[in-house]
């Protein structure tokens, strides 16, 4: 459950405090459970609601525009920039820790309504309706939010392992 | 199909969410758009990169404790056959 309120809110002590509500949400709610899904996800079900709701009473940071991540393209339809495919290089460094850290800090960079869909969705694994419903959108926000998350995390990560010019 | 519109289509693709029309056209594209399969490839590493990345220093076991979930589920058998306040 820590490790899960860490990914959310990235920081340690916000964390810890977030586990600790989610515990008394969830002794509180123990009759909420249904007996037949599994008590692990319930979990971190709650860890999530926890993390997300002391997200939601900080303060906002400056954060960069997701308009200017985004792919561009000519008049045409064709790609702007000719990308390249770093896969190899970046599948070998992401063994090193200073890799795994590099990523997380670009995954940072995302505006946050996008940098949480994609931790809830990709890395929490929750299905779109589930993201949806604990962030009080629609599921077709999610996706939208989501598509445009990957395309910006991809653009930094090739800001990093290389990208070729205009095409 | 142009680079713009697949660009869209990507997580549906990964997904096999596609209609067959659409992942038909999708896929002749990616056979004639070099840059689009470079594209796709990277795309695809980049959701590999983030996953590995956010999970490399989770606890070897993600599992909530077996003594937690008991303490639990003890818990609630208690609260379930207690007898109700007068």
């Amino acid at each position: 459950m820590l490790s899960v309120c860490r990914r959310i809110l990235r920081n340690d002590e916000e964390a810890k405090d977030a586990v600790q509500e989610a515990f008394i949400s969830a002794f509180r709610a123990i009759h909420s459970f249904e007996g037949g899904s599994q008590l692990g996800t319930w979990l971190h079900r709650i860890a999530v609601n926890a993390s997300l709701m002391r997200l939601r009473s900080k303060k906002r940071r400056p954060e960069e525009s997701i308009e200017d991540l985004l792919p561009a393209f000519k008049d045409d339809g064709h790609a702007a920039i000719d990308p390249r495919d770093w896969s190899p290089t970046a599948l070998q460094m992401v063994e090193t820790r200073e890799t795994r850290e590099f990523v997380r800090g670009c995954i940072d960079r995302l505006p946050e309504m996008y940098r949480v869909v994609l931790l809830l969705r990709d890395i929490e694994e929750l299905d779109t309706a589930e993201a949806a419903g604990v962030l009080g959108v629609s599921e077709g926000v999610v996706k939208v939010r989501l598509h445009r998350a990957h395309h910006a995390l991809r653009r930094l990560l090739a800001e990093h392992f290389g990208e070729g010019g205009p095409s | 199909m142009t680079c713009r519109d697949l660009y869209g289509f990507l997580d549906e693709f990964l997904d096999r969410r596609l209609d067959p029309m659409t992942r038909l056209n999708f896929e002749r594209h990616l056979e004639v758009c070099a840059a689009c399969r470079r594209y796709l490839a990277s795309y695809e590493t980049t959701l590999r990169v983030a996953r590995g990345s956010e999970h490399a220093e989770d606890p070897a076991s993600a599992e909530a404790p077996a003594a937690l979930i008991q303490a639990i589920l003890a818990t609630r058998a208690a609260a379930f056959t207690r007898p109700p306040p007068e």
